[in-house]
């Protein structure tokens, strides 16, 4: 086991670096920043003198070595609107993206294997297609038109909840139930697939032929062989939730990373976008490890591998 | 005495495993195919016994050059064939053809029977159309399928129909070796009688060779003129199918044949109950690999490698137990 | 735990403990069109302590049968008409839940293919607790207790060691010894056996036979073993069912089966299997053509078309069952006067 997870590990940070790369080709890619960086009315000297100070006129790897050292320091250089080092500022928006994402995760999660592993068993049943209807609906909504009809029918007419902002809990349930209304549906069919084809197992049959209860062949037996796949895409879809909550963050006045970003982008403010998108991707990538772990828990076969 | 159609020397296959990187040392192997040797005169049928783990379905890649051996030689028809490549290669594949166990997978559905008894006559670049359509309808013949089966697809067909096919399929380029992978295991007895009744009339008719893998000693029993026994990678008993039926030498043999079950009530077999169960190829016991479930063992049989002793019966055996003299072995109780 | 096996009695030993009448089961087709008539008036006893062959190519309905007595078909499958008695009681009717009080308890059961018969993501020991906690209400010192024990009784060796194990770390012999313990955990009366050996080696076949006939004869059980191969009849069974086309084409004593079989199907399967006494040079018996299609009706007797000595009644009329001395039984006009 800890051997799986060394390779795990080692991989992971591989993987980092590759993104760290392709970040930093990616903003050079954009445009050159010096241009946006300057005043109008700037000389060649100016210019000049600006690029020296940011350490663009040297050589592209040596612009690298110096990238790649300070962001393992942390320091991604000071937001170019509010001059403010860029990692501080995502990090304080972070916890506000972890609390929304993560809690639409988890409703996901339980709704949505909970309903699986009961379309599967009830296969066929009235309730089975009335489920897996709603769940295609719900897939298909855009996330916008979403939270902006939740809006209209529980802020505006019900006064029920408020429409915007972060405070009480009432102000999180329209967020979440619109950011995991999508992931419901997939997990849920995800699962019910899994479910169907571990159902109809051998090993199954064998279990019956004990005596043994449909919930606990169901809940104990079928439920962990399912898992393995729903948890390999259970893991991306928190990434995706997480780094994903931009248009959730944005209709509802949410004050998250993403919001930050987007805002980051349109003004091309670099040190933000640069921070930004490399905390997301360590928060990935640590997620996805996490996965591979409990892979290693879930299924003995895989921790002797 | 026929010349030998192919012959086999020390032939060795090892599989590295990937290394432990907090480990030192040597990387482990898993010696599947252990320094087997074997010859199979023209026109007549080897029995290759063994179960699984044996190494049979190795050694059967090797002589398919599916796979590159680590060392030892295929001489097939006097020649060397272990190394070669290109044209040589291409000819000794076109001699050497195999019809496999499974009669559902090893053809593919998708493509009609025509499709698939032609193919390897397309893959050899040498026939025209006219020659392939002839050529097909000819194999159908041979192997009892009517001409109409042609255009159909394989999920139409039974099993045992389904062997035909790939039987027609393996004699399309007129090979001289035909490697038999359990090719009735998958099949009903009825059925299985059949096929093994066709395989024997194209022997006789094509003068062709058999290398017949079973772990039904019945069926092995049946078919073939000589047999090698293998164990954990090596052959640890060769001979005349009659002599290992009739008398085996090696302690695994004679386990292996009275664990066969009897056809007729009278039939007391005394069985040979062995303990334990097969031991890991990547590190298998020292000195004689067997001797750690063997009966008869005695201590020098975990410290040397046992000889091959060649009994006045004619089989070969690889124990410590027996001499040149042909001392046979006590009854084991 | 709802001890449900008041509502089935036991009864006195001499009436059978199985007894099975007119059994028919049918399953839809596959591709949805026609049915398939996989069992069709199968009719037989078991008494206790017994152990009862049922032979016959695939397609012959040997493991429809089995499996109707557990009641473990596949969705598709029903019982369309007949009885199953187990101990006195028809288990046609009952619901799942109260045939869930037998299952594991009173009737056991081992796969074919142990390799794929167990979970593969829970412990072997925790799959053999199951049926003791869920039947018989161990725990704890108890619980460990009857585990090695049954462990060593099907010759595990270390069974402390295995318990803690999972199933892809042990060979397919060991595997199948652990499924006959689970089978016979809960000391159950029957146990069915579906092709037991098939997918073992011809080493780890003998020693499970062995280890069969150990267990049915320390624990009294009664047997039925599903199987293609005679070879294994021989070894274990005191009675043999034919089984061809959904039919039982004969029924008798091993000895009688062997040495005397009347049905021709029989002797044709007997000839075909390949003996050392053969001669080589001349080619195995084999039965010309194929069996039939299950989901047409067959008029007359289903192996007519492939029958050497089919007469023109063969093929117009179904063959009544004969009954031949020596609680022998067959299903052939040759055997009508």
């Amino acid at each position: 086991m800890f051997n799986y997870f060394l390779r795990r590990l080692v991989r992971a940070s591989i993987t980092l670096i590759g993104i760290s790369i392709i970040i930093f080709v990616a903003i050079r890619m954009s445009g050159d920043p010096v241009m946006s960086l300057a005043p109008e009315d700037a000389t060649e000297a100016d210019i000049a003198e600006i690029r020296a100070e940011l350490g663009l006129d040297k050589p592209v790897w040596v612009q690298y070595v110096i990238y790649a050292k300070n962001a393992v320091q942390g320091d991604f250089g000071r937001s170019i609107r509010y001059q403010q080092p860029a990692l501080d500022m995502v990090a304080a928006r972070l916890p506000a993206t972890i609390h929304v994402g993560l809690s639409a995760f988890i409703l996901a999660t339980l709704i949505g294997v909970f309903l699986g592993v009961t379309t599967a068993r009830y296969r066929g049943s009235g309730a089975d297609y009335s489920i897996r209807m709603g769940a295609i609906l719900c897939q298909s909504a855009p996330g916008f038109w979403l939270g902006m009809i939740l809006i209209l029918i529980f802020s505006v007419n019900l006064h029920w909840l408020p429409a915007s902002g972060r405070g009480s809990a009432a102000h999180m349930v329209l967020p979440v139930v619109t950011l995991g209304l999508a992931a419901v549906a997939s997990t849920m069919r995800l699962t019910r697939s899994s479910m169907l084809e571990t159902l109809g197992s051998e090993y199954v049959r064998f279990l019956r032929s004990k005596g043994l209860s449909e919930d606990m062949i169901v809940w104990k037996h079928a439920l962990r062989n399912s898992f393995i796949p729903v948890l390999a895409v259970m893991g991306l879809q928190l990434g995706n939730l997480m780094a994903g909550a931009i248009i959730v963050e944005t209709v509802f006045n949410w004050p998250g990373v993403g919001k930050l970003m987007v805002e980051a982008l349109q003004a091309r403010d670099f040190p933000i976008i640069q921070a930004g998108a490399f905390l997301l991707s360590i928060m990935m990538v640590s997620i996805n490890l996490l996965v591979d772990l409990l892979f290693g828990i879930v299924d003995p076969r895989i921790r002797y591998e | 005495m026929n010349r030998k159609i192919l012959e086999v020397r020390d032939l060795r296959k090892y599989f590295p495993l990937p290394a432990n990187p907090l480990r030192r040392g040597e990387r482990p192997v898993v010696r599947a195919v252990d320094g087997v040797s074997f010859a199979i005169p023209e026109g007549e049928t080897l029995g290759l016994i063994g179960e699984s783990g044996c190494g049979k379905s190795t050694t059967v890649k090797l002589l398919l050059r599916l796979e590159s051996p680590t060392d030892g030689q295929i001489l097939f028809d006097g020649k060397e064939v272990q190394n070669s490549h290109g044209k040589d290669l291409r000819t000794y594949r076109s001699q050497v053809q195999a019809v496999f166990q499974d009669p559902y997978s090893s053809l593919s559905p998708k493509r009609t029977v025509f499709q698939a008894i032609a193919e390897p006559l397309h893959a050899a670049k040498r026939f025209s159309r006219e020659e392939i359509i002839r050529r097909v309808n000819e194999l159908l013949d041979i192997v009892g399928l009517p001409s109409t089966a042609q255009s159909r697809l394989p999920h139409e067909f039974s099993g045992g129909q389904r062997q035909r096919i790939a039987i027609a399929r393996g004699l399309a380029l007129q090979p001289r070796l035909l490697i038999l992978d359990e090719p009735v295991s998958a099949l009903d007895v009825s059925i299985r009688a059949q096929i093994l009744n066709l395989l024997q009339d194209l022997q006789k008719q094509f003068g062709l060779s058999y290398l017949l893998i079973s772990h039904d000693l019945d069926i092995v029993t049946h078919m073939c003129q000589s047999a090698a026994v293998m164990y954990l990678g090596k052959i640890v008993e060769i001979g005349p199918m009659d002599v290992i039926r009739s008398s085996p030498q090696h302690p695994y043999t004679r386990a292996l044949f009275s664990s066969v079950l009897p056809t007729n009530l009278e039939q007391e077999i005394q069985r040979i109950r062995l303990h334990g169960s097969v031991p890991s190829p990547i590190n298998p016991p020292s000195g004689c690999s067997f001797h750690t479930r063997c009966p008869s063992a005695q201590p020098i049989c975990s410290q040397q490698l046992p000889p091959r002793i060649t009994t006045a019966h004619g089989s070969t055996a690889v124990c410590h137990l027996l001499t040149a003299d042909e001392r046979t072995l006590e009854a084991v109780p | 735990m709802n001890d449900m096996s008041s509502s089935f009695p036991a009864s006195e030993t001499s009436a059978p403990l199985l007894d099975v009448d007119d059994l028919t089961v049918d399953i839809a087709a596959r591709d949805g069109k026609g049915i398939v008539h996989a069992v069709s008036g199968v009719s037989f006893e078991l008494k206790r302590g017994c152990t009862l062959g049922i032979v016959g190519e695939s397609g012959c309905g040997k493991s429809t049968t089995a499996m109707a007595i557990m009641q473990l078909l596949p969705g598709s499958a029903q019982i369309k008409s007949g009885t199953i008695s187990f101990d006195g009681n028809d288990i046609v009717g009952k619901s799942q839940t109260e045939m869930r009080a037998l299952r594991g308890k009173r009737i056991g059961m081992i796969m074919q293919d142990p390799m794929v018969a167990l979970d593969p993501v829970f412990t072997v020991g925790d799959q053999l607790a199951e049926p003791l906690k869920l039947h018989m209400g161990l725990k704890g010192q108890a619980l460990l207790e009857r585990q090695v024990a049954l462990l060593e009784a099907v010759g595990i060796p270390s069974p402390e060691t295995r318990l803690k194990q999972y199933p892809h770390q042990m060979s397919g012999g060991m595997l199948q010894r652990i499924v006959g313990a689970i089978a016979i955990s809960c000391n159950p009366e029957l146990l069915i056996a579906d092709e037991p050996t098939t997918a073992l080696d011809p080493t780890a076949q003998a020693q499970f036979l062995d280890l069969l006939a150990d267990i049915r004869d320390t624990r009294g059980l009664a047997l039925i073993i599903v199987t293609h191969d005679f070879g294994v009849t021989a070894r274990l069974c005191d009675d043999i069912m034919v089984m061809y086309a959904g039919r039982i084409v004969e029924r008798g004593p091993v000895e009688t089966i062997f040495k005397a079989p009347r049905h021709p199907y029989t002797r044709a399967l007997l000839d075909a299997i390949p003996k050392p006494e053969n001669d080589r040079s001349k080619g195995l018996a084999t039965i010309e053509g194929q069996p039939p299609n299950l989901a047409e009706s067959i008029s007359g007797c289903s192996f007519a078309p492939r029958c050497r000595f089919a007469m023109p009644r063969c093929t117009s009329e179904r063959p009544p069952v004969t009954k031949l001395p020596g609680d022998h039984q067959t299903a052939c006009w040759l055997e009508v006067v």
